[in-house]
Protein backbone atom coordinates (compact mmCIF):
# COMPACT_ATOMS: atom_id res chain seq x y z
CA UNK A 1 0.00 0.00 0.00
CA UNK A 2 1.51 3.32 -1.01
CA UNK A 3 1.87 6.01 1.60
CA UNK A 4 0.91 9.61 1.01
CA UNK A 5 3.68 12.11 1.63
CA UNK A 6 3.36 15.88 1.82
CA UNK A 7 6.31 17.83 0.39
CA UNK A 8 6.41 21.48 1.45
CA UNK A 9 8.99 23.85 -0.02
CA UNK A 10 8.70 27.25 -1.66
CA UNK A 11 11.11 26.18 -4.41
CA UNK A 12 9.30 24.39 -7.23
CA UNK A 13 12.62 22.82 -8.25
CA UNK A 14 13.07 21.21 -4.85
CA UNK A 15 9.46 20.03 -4.77
CA UNK A 16 9.86 18.46 -8.21
CA UNK A 17 13.13 16.72 -7.31
CA UNK A 18 11.81 15.35 -4.05
CA UNK A 19 8.42 14.37 -5.49
CA UNK A 20 10.00 12.51 -8.42
CA UNK A 21 12.22 10.54 -6.05
CA UNK A 22 9.38 9.66 -3.69
CA UNK A 23 7.00 8.71 -6.52
CA UNK A 24 9.70 6.44 -7.94
CA UNK A 25 9.83 4.83 -4.49
CA UNK A 26 6.12 4.07 -4.77
CA UNK A 27 4.66 6.85 -2.65
CA UNK A 28 1.84 9.21 -3.44
CA UNK A 29 2.96 12.84 -3.18
CA UNK A 30 1.07 16.07 -2.51
CA UNK A 31 2.84 19.43 -2.63
CA UNK A 32 2.63 22.69 -0.73
CA UNK A 33 4.27 25.97 -1.73
CA UNK A 34 4.29 27.68 1.64
CA UNK A 35 3.78 27.07 5.34
CA UNK A 36 0.09 27.91 5.39
CA UNK A 37 -0.70 25.54 2.55
CA UNK A 38 1.45 22.85 4.21
CA UNK A 39 -0.52 23.14 7.43
CA UNK A 40 -3.86 23.06 5.63
CA UNK A 41 -2.95 20.01 3.54
CA UNK A 42 -1.49 18.18 6.54
CA UNK A 43 -4.82 18.60 8.34
CA UNK A 44 -7.11 17.82 5.40
CA UNK A 45 -5.19 15.21 3.40
CA UNK A 46 -3.80 13.23 6.36
CA UNK A 47 -0.42 12.32 4.88
CA UNK A 48 1.69 9.60 6.47
CA UNK A 49 4.76 11.82 6.56
CA UNK A 50 5.75 15.41 5.84
CA UNK A 51 8.96 16.62 4.17
CA UNK A 52 9.19 20.23 5.24
CA UNK A 53 11.55 23.06 4.40
CA UNK A 54 12.62 25.23 7.31
CA UNK A 55 12.47 28.53 5.43
CA UNK A 56 9.13 29.20 3.76
CA UNK A 57 6.85 32.18 3.22
CA UNK A 58 3.70 32.84 5.26
CA UNK A 59 4.59 30.31 7.98
CA UNK A 60 8.10 29.00 8.47
CA UNK A 61 8.85 25.33 9.00
CA UNK A 62 9.22 25.60 12.76
CA UNK A 63 5.82 27.23 13.15
CA UNK A 64 4.24 24.52 11.00
CA UNK A 65 5.82 21.84 13.20
CA UNK A 66 4.66 23.61 16.33
CA UNK A 67 1.05 23.76 15.14
CA UNK A 68 1.07 20.18 13.92
CA UNK A 69 2.33 19.00 17.29
CA UNK A 70 -0.36 21.01 19.08
CA UNK A 71 -3.13 19.36 17.06
CA UNK A 72 -4.32 16.01 18.34
CA UNK A 73 -4.77 14.50 14.87
CA UNK A 74 -1.25 15.42 13.72
CA UNK A 75 0.67 15.26 16.99
CA UNK A 76 2.49 12.08 15.97
CA UNK A 77 2.83 12.84 12.27
CA UNK A 78 6.41 11.98 11.21
CA UNK A 79 8.31 15.03 9.94
CA UNK A 80 11.55 15.21 7.96
CA UNK A 81 12.91 18.74 7.89
CA UNK A 82 15.18 20.25 5.23
CA UNK A 83 17.58 22.60 6.98
CA UNK A 84 20.40 24.95 6.04
CA UNK A 85 23.75 23.17 6.00
CA UNK A 86 25.73 23.72 9.19
CA UNK A 87 22.85 25.32 11.04
CA UNK A 88 23.09 23.93 14.52
CA UNK A 89 20.26 26.27 15.57
CA UNK A 90 17.92 24.68 13.02
CA UNK A 91 18.68 21.18 14.23
CA UNK A 92 18.43 22.04 17.92
CA UNK A 93 15.27 24.05 17.44
CA UNK A 94 13.67 21.24 15.51
CA UNK A 95 14.68 18.63 18.08
CA UNK A 96 12.92 20.70 20.73
CA UNK A 97 9.76 20.75 18.64
CA UNK A 98 9.82 17.05 17.84
CA UNK A 99 11.09 16.82 14.27
CA UNK A 100 11.89 13.17 13.51
CA UNK A 101 14.66 13.45 10.95
CA UNK A 102 16.86 16.06 9.27
CA UNK A 103 18.26 16.55 5.84
CA UNK A 104 20.69 19.45 5.43
CA UNK A 105 20.65 21.27 2.11
CA UNK A 106 22.35 20.73 -0.36
CA UNK A 107 20.97 17.20 -0.32
CA UNK A 108 21.01 13.98 -2.25
CA UNK A 109 17.47 12.84 -3.20
CA UNK A 110 18.62 9.24 -2.75
CA UNK A 111 19.71 9.96 0.79
CA UNK A 112 16.45 11.79 1.47
CA UNK A 113 14.58 8.76 0.17
CA UNK A 114 16.49 6.53 2.60
CA UNK A 115 15.74 8.84 5.52
CA UNK A 116 12.07 8.95 4.62
CA UNK A 117 11.94 5.15 4.48
CA UNK A 118 13.73 4.86 7.79
CA UNK A 119 11.41 7.37 9.45
CA UNK A 120 8.32 5.64 8.11
CA UNK A 121 9.47 2.24 9.28
CA UNK A 122 10.52 3.58 12.69
CA UNK A 123 7.27 5.41 13.33
CA UNK A 124 5.08 2.60 12.08
CA UNK A 125 6.67 0.30 14.63
CA UNK A 126 8.24 -2.03 12.06
CA UNK A 127 11.68 -3.45 12.92
CA UNK B 1 -11.58 76.88 -40.21
CA UNK B 2 -10.73 74.28 -37.65
CA UNK B 3 -10.95 75.34 -34.10
CA UNK B 4 -7.31 75.09 -32.84
CA UNK B 5 -8.46 74.12 -29.37
CA UNK B 6 -10.56 71.27 -30.71
CA UNK B 7 -7.63 70.14 -32.86
CA UNK B 8 -5.32 70.19 -29.86
CA UNK B 9 -7.79 68.18 -27.80
CA UNK B 10 -8.17 65.61 -30.60
CA UNK B 11 -4.38 65.29 -30.93
CA UNK B 12 -3.96 64.94 -27.21
CA UNK B 13 -6.72 62.33 -26.96
CA UNK B 14 -5.18 60.38 -29.85
CA UNK B 15 -1.77 60.44 -28.20
CA UNK B 16 -3.22 59.23 -24.91
CA UNK B 17 -5.17 56.54 -26.75
CA UNK B 18 -2.05 55.34 -28.55
CA UNK B 19 -0.11 55.33 -25.30
CA UNK B 20 -2.80 53.24 -23.57
CA UNK B 21 -2.85 50.77 -26.46
CA UNK B 22 0.95 50.55 -26.34
CA UNK B 23 0.99 49.94 -22.59
CA UNK B 24 -1.73 47.29 -22.80
CA UNK B 25 0.11 45.55 -25.65
CA UNK B 26 3.38 45.55 -23.72
CA UNK B 27 1.70 44.17 -20.61
CA UNK B 28 -0.15 41.49 -22.54
CA UNK B 29 3.07 40.46 -24.19
CA UNK B 30 4.88 40.35 -20.85
CA UNK B 31 2.08 38.26 -19.34
CA UNK B 32 2.21 35.80 -22.25
CA UNK B 33 5.98 35.56 -21.89
CA UNK B 34 5.67 34.90 -18.14
CA UNK B 35 3.10 32.16 -18.73
CA UNK B 36 5.27 30.56 -21.40
CA UNK B 37 8.28 30.69 -19.09
CA UNK B 38 6.28 29.17 -16.23
CA UNK B 39 5.12 26.35 -18.50
CA UNK B 40 8.67 25.79 -19.75
CA UNK B 41 9.98 25.90 -16.22
CA UNK B 42 7.61 23.17 -15.16
CA UNK B 43 8.56 21.10 -18.20
CA UNK B 44 12.30 21.38 -17.51
CA UNK B 45 11.93 20.77 -13.79
CA UNK B 46 10.12 17.52 -14.52
CA UNK B 47 12.70 16.57 -17.14
CA UNK B 48 15.58 17.17 -14.70
CA UNK B 49 13.79 15.28 -11.92
CA UNK B 50 13.03 12.30 -14.23
CA UNK B 51 16.60 12.28 -15.48
CA UNK B 52 17.95 12.07 -11.94
CA UNK B 53 15.47 9.51 -10.69
CA UNK B 54 15.51 7.20 -13.71
CA UNK B 55 19.34 7.09 -13.68
CA UNK B 56 20.25 7.03 -17.31
CA UNK B 57 17.00 5.70 -18.76
CA UNK B 58 16.03 9.15 -19.90
CA UNK B 59 18.71 11.50 -21.21
CA UNK B 60 18.63 15.20 -20.45
CA UNK B 61 18.30 17.15 -23.65
CA UNK B 62 19.18 20.76 -24.21
CA UNK B 63 16.01 22.80 -24.78
CA UNK B 64 14.86 23.40 -28.30
CA UNK B 65 11.84 25.55 -27.47
CA UNK B 66 11.96 29.21 -28.32
CA UNK B 67 13.21 31.16 -25.32
CA UNK B 68 13.91 27.90 -23.48
CA UNK B 69 17.65 28.23 -23.02
CA UNK B 70 17.43 30.89 -20.32
CA UNK B 71 14.67 29.06 -18.43
CA UNK B 72 16.53 25.74 -18.68
CA UNK B 73 19.68 27.34 -17.34
CA UNK B 74 17.73 28.83 -14.42
CA UNK B 75 16.14 25.45 -13.58
CA UNK B 76 19.48 23.65 -13.72
CA UNK B 77 21.10 26.41 -11.68
CA UNK B 78 18.44 26.06 -8.96
CA UNK B 79 18.69 22.27 -8.99
CA UNK B 80 22.48 22.31 -8.65
CA UNK B 81 22.28 24.72 -5.72
CA UNK B 82 20.05 22.22 -3.91
CA UNK B 83 21.76 18.97 -4.88
CA UNK B 84 24.72 17.14 -3.45
CA UNK B 85 26.45 13.85 -4.12
CA UNK B 86 26.08 11.60 -7.10
CA UNK B 87 22.98 13.29 -8.47
CA UNK B 88 24.84 16.59 -8.66
CA UNK B 89 27.75 15.03 -10.52
CA UNK B 90 25.38 13.28 -12.93
CA UNK B 91 23.58 16.50 -13.70
CA UNK B 92 26.86 18.25 -14.45
CA UNK B 93 27.84 15.37 -16.71
CA UNK B 94 24.52 15.62 -18.52
CA UNK B 95 25.07 19.34 -19.07
CA UNK B 96 28.45 18.56 -20.58
CA UNK B 97 26.87 16.02 -22.95
CA UNK B 98 24.02 18.36 -23.85
CA UNK B 99 26.46 21.06 -24.89
CA UNK B 100 25.43 23.57 -22.22
CA UNK B 101 28.87 23.61 -20.67
CA UNK B 102 30.47 23.95 -24.09
CA UNK B 103 28.31 26.96 -24.87
CA UNK B 104 29.37 28.63 -21.62
CA UNK B 105 33.03 27.88 -22.31
CA UNK B 106 32.67 29.56 -25.70
CA UNK B 107 30.98 32.54 -24.05
CA UNK B 108 33.99 33.02 -21.78
CA UNK B 109 35.80 34.26 -24.86
CA UNK B 110 33.06 36.74 -25.76
CA UNK B 111 34.01 40.36 -26.29
CA UNK B 112 30.94 41.40 -24.34
CA UNK B 113 31.76 41.69 -20.65
CA UNK B 114 28.26 40.79 -19.42
CA UNK B 115 28.32 37.58 -21.50
CA UNK B 116 31.67 36.55 -20.06
CA UNK B 117 30.43 37.31 -16.56
CA UNK B 118 27.21 35.33 -17.03
CA UNK B 119 29.15 32.36 -18.44
CA UNK B 120 31.65 32.46 -15.56
CA UNK B 121 28.80 32.61 -13.02
CA UNK B 122 27.13 29.61 -14.69
CA UNK B 123 30.34 27.58 -14.66
CA UNK B 124 30.75 28.44 -10.98
CA UNK B 125 27.40 26.72 -10.35
CA UNK B 126 28.26 23.62 -12.43
CA UNK B 127 32.04 23.37 -12.31
CA UNK B 128 33.23 21.12 -15.09
CA UNK B 129 36.68 19.78 -15.91
CA UNK B 130 36.01 20.61 -19.56
CA UNK B 131 36.13 24.28 -18.61
CA UNK B 132 39.40 24.16 -16.70
CA UNK B 133 41.69 25.70 -19.34
CA UNK B 134 39.21 28.39 -20.32
CA UNK B 135 38.64 29.29 -16.65
CA UNK B 136 42.36 29.53 -15.99
CA UNK B 137 42.74 31.93 -18.94
CA UNK B 138 39.87 34.03 -17.59
CA UNK B 139 41.65 34.59 -14.30
CA UNK B 140 43.28 37.48 -16.19
CA UNK B 141 39.98 38.97 -17.33
CA UNK B 142 39.76 42.74 -17.06
CA UNK B 143 36.44 42.42 -15.21
CA UNK B 144 36.90 41.62 -11.54
CA UNK B 145 33.54 39.85 -11.15
CA UNK B 146 34.38 37.55 -14.06
CA UNK B 147 37.77 36.79 -12.52
CA UNK B 148 36.17 35.96 -9.18
CA UNK B 149 33.45 33.80 -10.77
CA UNK B 150 36.18 31.87 -12.64
CA UNK B 151 38.07 31.46 -9.38
CA UNK B 152 34.91 30.11 -7.74
CA UNK B 153 34.40 27.69 -10.60
CA UNK B 154 38.01 26.49 -10.37
CA UNK B 155 37.69 26.08 -6.59
CA UNK B 156 34.68 23.84 -7.25
CA UNK B 157 36.80 21.49 -9.37
CA UNK B 158 38.41 20.25 -6.15
CA UNK B 159 41.88 20.00 -7.61
CA UNK B 160 44.77 20.77 -5.22
CA UNK B 161 46.90 22.23 -8.01
CA UNK B 162 44.25 24.90 -8.62
CA UNK B 163 44.32 26.23 -5.05
CA UNK B 164 47.31 28.50 -5.69
CA UNK B 165 45.91 30.34 -8.76
CA UNK B 166 42.53 30.69 -7.00
CA UNK B 167 44.10 32.21 -3.90
CA UNK B 168 46.25 34.48 -6.05
CA UNK B 169 43.10 35.96 -7.61
CA UNK B 170 41.54 36.25 -4.15
CA UNK B 171 44.55 38.13 -2.81
CA UNK B 172 44.64 40.49 -5.78
CA UNK B 173 40.90 41.24 -5.52
CA UNK B 174 40.24 41.41 -1.79
CA UNK B 175 40.49 45.19 -1.48
CA UNK B 176 38.14 45.85 -4.39
CA UNK B 177 35.62 43.10 -3.76
CA UNK B 178 35.83 41.54 -0.29
CA UNK B 179 32.35 40.02 -0.67
CA UNK B 180 33.29 38.32 -3.94
CA UNK B 181 36.51 37.01 -2.41
CA UNK B 182 34.56 35.69 0.59
CA UNK B 183 32.43 33.64 -1.82
CA UNK B 184 35.57 32.20 -3.41
CA UNK B 185 36.98 31.28 0.00
CA UNK B 186 33.69 29.71 1.07
CA UNK B 187 33.71 27.55 -2.08
CA UNK B 188 37.34 26.59 -1.51
CA UNK B 189 36.62 25.77 2.12
CA UNK B 190 34.06 23.14 1.09
CA UNK B 191 36.63 21.16 -0.85
CA UNK B 192 40.08 22.20 0.41
CA UNK B 193 39.61 23.51 3.98
CA UNK B 194 43.24 22.98 4.94
CA UNK B 195 44.31 25.31 2.12
CA UNK B 196 42.69 28.21 3.93
CA UNK B 197 44.50 27.42 7.16
CA UNK B 198 47.83 27.11 5.34
CA UNK B 199 47.39 30.46 3.60
CA UNK B 200 46.45 32.19 6.84
CA UNK B 201 49.68 30.92 8.35
CA UNK B 202 51.73 32.61 5.62
CA UNK B 203 52.46 36.28 5.42
CA UNK B 204 50.57 38.16 2.76
CA UNK B 205 47.77 40.62 2.26
CA UNK B 206 46.38 41.65 5.68
CA UNK B 207 42.90 42.00 4.19
CA UNK B 208 42.99 38.43 2.85
CA UNK B 209 44.29 37.05 6.13
CA UNK B 210 41.48 38.76 8.02
CA UNK B 211 38.92 37.30 5.64
CA UNK B 212 40.50 33.84 5.95
CA UNK B 213 40.26 34.05 9.75
CA UNK B 214 36.59 35.02 9.49
CA UNK B 215 35.75 32.22 7.04
CA UNK B 216 37.55 29.60 9.14
CA UNK B 217 35.61 30.75 12.20
CA UNK B 218 32.23 31.00 10.46
CA UNK B 219 32.58 27.52 9.01
CA UNK B 220 34.00 26.20 12.29
CA UNK B 221 36.87 24.53 10.48
CA UNK B 222 38.63 22.66 13.25
CA UNK B 223 41.68 22.20 11.01
CA UNK B 224 42.10 25.96 11.22
CA UNK B 225 42.24 26.13 15.02
CA UNK B 226 46.02 25.79 15.15
CA UNK B 227 46.70 28.71 12.86
CA UNK B 228 44.04 30.87 14.56
CA UNK B 229 45.89 30.33 17.84
CA UNK B 230 49.21 31.36 16.25
CA UNK B 231 47.61 34.46 14.80
CA UNK B 232 46.55 35.66 18.28
CA UNK B 233 50.13 36.89 18.72
CA UNK B 234 49.89 39.15 15.64
CA UNK B 235 50.19 42.94 15.75
CA UNK B 236 47.21 43.24 13.43
CA UNK B 237 44.41 43.94 15.92
CA UNK B 238 41.65 43.29 13.40
CA UNK B 239 43.17 39.92 12.55
CA UNK B 240 43.55 39.00 16.21
CA UNK B 241 39.92 39.94 16.91
CA UNK B 242 38.69 37.76 14.05
CA UNK B 243 40.90 34.88 15.13
CA UNK B 244 39.58 35.17 18.70
CA UNK B 245 36.02 35.20 17.39
CA UNK B 246 36.79 32.19 15.21
CA UNK B 247 38.13 30.19 18.15
CA UNK B 248 34.91 30.93 20.01
CA UNK B 249 32.86 29.72 17.06
CA UNK B 250 34.90 26.52 16.79
CA UNK B 251 34.28 26.12 20.51
CA UNK B 252 37.26 24.12 21.73
CA UNK B 253 37.39 24.44 25.53
CA UNK B 254 41.20 24.17 25.42
CA UNK B 255 41.29 27.67 23.94
CA UNK B 256 39.66 29.27 26.99
CA UNK B 257 43.00 30.06 28.76
CA UNK B 258 44.34 31.79 25.62
CA UNK B 259 41.20 33.84 25.24
CA UNK B 260 41.23 34.66 28.93
CA UNK B 261 44.80 35.96 28.60
CA UNK B 262 43.66 38.12 25.68
CA UNK B 263 40.73 39.51 27.67
CA UNK B 264 42.99 40.41 30.60
CA UNK B 265 45.69 41.99 28.41
CA UNK B 266 45.05 45.72 28.86
CA UNK B 267 47.61 46.53 26.18
CA UNK B 268 45.22 45.08 23.62
CA UNK B 269 42.50 47.23 22.10
CA UNK B 270 39.00 47.01 23.63
CA UNK B 271 37.82 45.64 20.31
CA UNK B 272 40.14 42.62 20.59
CA UNK B 273 39.29 42.09 24.25
CA UNK B 274 35.57 42.27 23.42
CA UNK B 275 36.03 39.52 20.82
CA UNK B 276 37.79 37.39 23.45
CA UNK B 277 34.92 38.03 25.89
CA UNK B 278 32.36 36.97 23.33
CA UNK B 279 34.26 33.78 22.56
CA UNK B 280 34.58 32.90 26.24
CA UNK B 281 30.79 33.11 26.45
CA UNK B 282 30.46 30.80 23.43
CA UNK B 283 32.93 28.26 24.84
CA UNK B 284 31.18 28.39 28.21
CA UNK B 285 34.13 27.96 30.52
CA UNK B 286 33.19 29.14 34.05
CA UNK B 287 36.84 29.91 34.86
CA UNK B 288 36.34 33.10 32.82
CA UNK B 289 33.64 34.51 35.11
CA UNK B 290 35.94 36.52 37.34
CA UNK B 291 37.76 38.15 34.42
CA UNK B 292 34.45 38.92 32.72
CA UNK B 293 33.11 40.47 35.91
CA UNK B 294 36.15 42.77 35.95
CA UNK B 295 35.60 43.60 32.30
CA UNK B 296 32.09 44.87 33.18
CA UNK B 297 33.80 47.81 34.88
CA UNK B 298 35.65 48.84 31.74
CA UNK B 299 34.66 52.19 30.41
CA UNK B 300 34.63 50.96 26.83
CA UNK B 301 30.96 50.31 26.15
CA UNK B 302 31.47 47.50 23.61
CA UNK B 303 33.84 45.53 25.83
CA UNK B 304 31.57 45.86 28.88
CA UNK B 305 28.45 44.80 26.96
CA UNK B 306 30.24 41.83 25.44
CA UNK B 307 31.43 40.80 28.90
CA UNK B 308 27.86 41.09 30.23
CA UNK B 309 26.47 38.97 27.40
CA UNK B 310 29.18 36.36 27.90
CA UNK B 311 28.29 36.14 31.60
CA UNK B 312 24.65 35.64 30.65
CA UNK B 313 25.74 32.56 28.67
CA UNK B 314 27.69 31.05 31.55
CA UNK B 315 24.79 29.55 33.44
CA UNK B 316 23.89 30.13 37.07
CA UNK B 317 27.32 31.39 38.14
CA UNK B 318 27.38 33.89 35.31
CA UNK B 319 23.92 35.17 36.22
CA UNK B 320 24.95 35.54 39.85
CA UNK B 321 27.89 37.68 38.72
CA UNK B 322 25.49 39.86 36.75
CA UNK B 323 23.19 40.21 39.77
CA UNK B 324 26.16 41.38 41.85
CA UNK B 325 27.07 43.88 39.13
CA UNK B 326 23.55 45.33 39.30
CA UNK B 327 24.55 46.72 42.68
CA UNK B 328 27.72 48.35 41.34
CA UNK B 329 28.57 51.87 42.44
CA UNK B 330 29.20 52.75 38.78
CA UNK B 331 26.15 53.80 36.79
CA UNK B 332 27.53 52.58 33.48
CA UNK B 333 28.09 49.09 34.88
CA UNK B 334 24.49 48.97 36.11
CA UNK B 335 23.20 50.11 32.72
CA UNK B 336 25.24 47.49 30.80
CA UNK B 337 23.91 44.75 33.03
CA UNK B 338 20.34 46.05 32.85
CA UNK B 339 20.51 45.99 29.03
CA UNK B 340 21.56 42.33 29.03
CA UNK B 341 19.16 41.17 31.73
CA UNK B 342 16.18 42.93 30.11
Amino acid sequence: MSTRILVADDSSTVRRLVAARLIADGHEVIEARDGEEALELALTERPSLVVLDKVMPKLDGFEVVRRLRENETTRDLPIVMLTERGSEEDVLGGLDLGVDEYMPKSFSPRELSARVARTLSRTSGSP
Amino acid sequence: MTDPLAAAVICFASAVGLLVVFIVAVRLRARRRRRREQALRQLYEEAVARFLVLEGEEPLRAPSEHGGAGVFRSVVHDALLELAGRERDRLIQALEQAGTVGADIADLASRVRSTRRRAADALAVYPSELAREALLRCLDDEDIQTRLACARALAGLRAPELVEPVLAVAEASVDQSPGGVAEVLLTLARFEPSALAERLGESGSPALRRLLASVIGELRLAEGSGVLREVLASDDEELVARAARGLGQIGDAHDAPRLLALLEDRLRSPFVRAAAARSLGLIGDPSAIRALEWALREEDWWLAVRAARALAELGELGREALERAKLSEHAWVRSHVAAVLA
